[in-house]
């Protein structure tokens, strides 16, 4: 069943263009010139009830834009999209209870109030019942490991544990529809992970369908069955993550550790050198070589061998770098 | 507050201590105006004064987001996201300010006059929203408004008067076009059982028109609304 569906969108902005200096501002008065910035431009996408998809991109690449026009946040220059059914930015009440949107980088809790505040409030705004709102506070707070923290004043939260329970905010009604602005941006890895098991274990158990922008490709590897890429407004990948491996690494990454010598010279022979110190060293080989470059290694006096995927960030790199 | 109340009550005594009646208001009734002013801005403080003044930076850095995303009217929860409880005791100045209005009145108030008049505070704060609101709403036009809490604060001093004292012009200007001149005035008059019923439906139709002004104007505006990264 379709959760998301999204025909030619467009977002375009219309951008004043005005020259430095107290001349140039008092003609803006009388005159003005306009820049439009294409943020989004024609993507047609489709998403599964229950899918948990990867959008990725460069900074301004209009994957904040995409997720603010499908919670309807903002209006579309044109372009068709329903999501649960609904047209977002018509923003009935009903969608509104199907859906939640998490920023990473803003905060819907009440800065100066316990976290508790927020869910009450939450809870009265989404008319989530008595019993639900019991049992779902207290499944988010055992699974995000918040229950100590919630009669707490949000200011007093650190980051990581203020983007738990921002979560568990937007999860109290249940949404079956998650939008996910980078909840993982400036956390450290040990919040990250937590947060990661935490998406995969809702989206197991409640079926959720989630579209996740992030920064930490390992977010994107970790958890989404599907990638989608933008740059400039344009979809330029939408498929599972093994074939943007497949399409894109050409290349697979070998890391070797020796004991004794084994110059960057002889290993130079074999395959390109990413890294080389006197008892480790990283390699990069094209798929097609990988048997022959194996065989080559190991007739050196070397310890121990993996044969890894590029990472996705190399990947990435890879595909705006053409 | 009590400072600016302390202040208005010597202008209108130093006034009336050379005149005998303002456009036909006597110093009670004068001062009774000024109660209901007072009224009207206590409960504005109270529930959306600062949410008001504080619009552009909300619409400018994308604050505006998370109240769009809920499923509950999004002007409401704009503007009355803050409650300023420590503005409560400032009821109590007003109420002294009442009391003062009282003993200076010729003839004591009718209680039942006087609670119409009350509940035509209530009138006032409708339109009151309505109109600032629509003043704030101009943000999603002109993006920062570093004018928007001056214009709040002389718009308001209009109400501050009896809506006689404008003249022709200015009166229908101030009663009609930008109807602050009636906000205090009209509770003011129904406490003092002046025979107004045309000029109450006037305000309650004027108030209703307001409402549904601002909100096709807020609509307007939020369609514009292109949040922030």
């Amino acid at each position: 069943m379709t959760a998301i569906q999204v025909k030619n969108l467009k977002k375009h902005f219309k951008q004043v263009k005005r020259k430095p200096g107290m001349g140039s501002y008092i003609k803006s008065l009388f005159h003005r010139d306009y820049d439009t910035v294409k943020a989004v431009h024609d993507i047609s996408f489709e998403i599964k009830q229950g899918e948990f998809v990867g959008f990725v991109g460069p900074n301004g690449a209009g994957k904040t834009t995409t997720l603010k026009m499908l919670s309807g946040i903002l209006f579309p220059t044109s372009g068709e999209v329903t999501v649960a059914g609904h047209v977002p930015w018509q923003r009935e009440p009903q969608f509104q209870r199907k859906f939640s949107l998490v920023m990473g980088q803003k905060n819907q809790m009440w800065w100066d109030l316990p976290v508790i505040e927020s869910f009450q409030f939450n809870k009265t705004i989404y008319e989530i019942p008595d019993a639900t709102f019991k049992a779902q506070k207290e499944m988010l707070c055992e699974l995000l490991d918040i229950g100590h923290l919630i009669n707490n004043p949000v200011r007093k939260l650190s980051l990581g544990e203020r983007m738990k329970c921002e979560l568990a905010t937007a999860l109290l009604h249940k949404p079956e529809i998650l939008f996910l602005d980078e909840p993982t941006i400036g956390l450290d890895v040990i919040s990250q992970k937590r947060i990661r098991d935490f998406l995969a274990e809702y989206n197991k158990e409640q079926g959720a369908t989630i579209i996740l922008t992030s920064h930490y490709m390992e977010d994107i590897r970790r958890l989404c069955d599907r990638v989608m890429i933008i740059d400039h407004g344009k979809l330029i990948y939408d498929g599972t993550y093994d074939k943007l491996i497949e399409k894109y690494a050409d290349t697979k990454m070998i890391e070797v550790g020796f004991h004794e010598g084994v110059s960057e010279a002889d290993l130079k022979k074999v395959a390109h050198v990413i890294s080389y110190n006197h008892a480790s060293a990283k390699l990069s080989v094209q798929r097609k070589d990988i048997t022959k470059a194996t065989t080559e290694l190991l007739k050196l006096p070397i310890e121990d061998i993996s044969i890894q995927e590029e990472s996705m960030e190399e990947i990435v790199r890879e595909i705006f770098s053409k | 507050m009590g400072a600016w109340v302390g202040a208005y009550v010597i202008l209108i005594e130093v006034i009336f201590f050379h005149i005998d009646s303002l456009a036909g208001w006597s110093k009670g009734e004068t001062l009774l105006i000024l109660s209901f002013y007072y009224l009207l801005q206590n409960l504005s403080d109270l529930f959306f004064k600062d949410n008001i003044e504080s619009f552009d930076d909300t619409v400018i850095h994308g604050e505006l987001d998370f109240l769009i995303v809920k499923p509950a009217p999004t002007r409401m929860l704009a503007f009355f996201w803050r409650i300023r409880w420590d503005q409560v005791g400032s009821v109590i100045i007003t109420l002294f300010l009442f009391t003062y209005a009282f003993q200076n009145l010729a003839q004591p108030l009718s209680p039942g006059y006087f609670l119409i008049g009350l509940s035509m505070v209530l009138v006032s704060f409708i339109l009151y929203f309505s109109l600032l609101t629509m003043i704030a709403s101009s943000t999603f036009w002109i993006g920062r408004n570093n004018s928007l809490r001056t214009i709040v604060f002389s718009i308001t001093q209009l109400s501050r008067y009896p809506r006689q004292i404008y003249g022709k012009i200015f009166g229908l200007i101030f009663s009609s076009f930008i109807p602050m001149a009636l906000l205090a005035t009209i509770p003011a008059e129904t406490a003092l059982a002046q025979p107004i019923g045309i000029l109450i439906a006037f305000f309650i139709g004027i108030t209703i028109l307001f409402s549904a002004l601002s909100q096709w104007v807020w609509l307007r505006g939020l369609k514009r609304y292109s949040s922030a990264n």
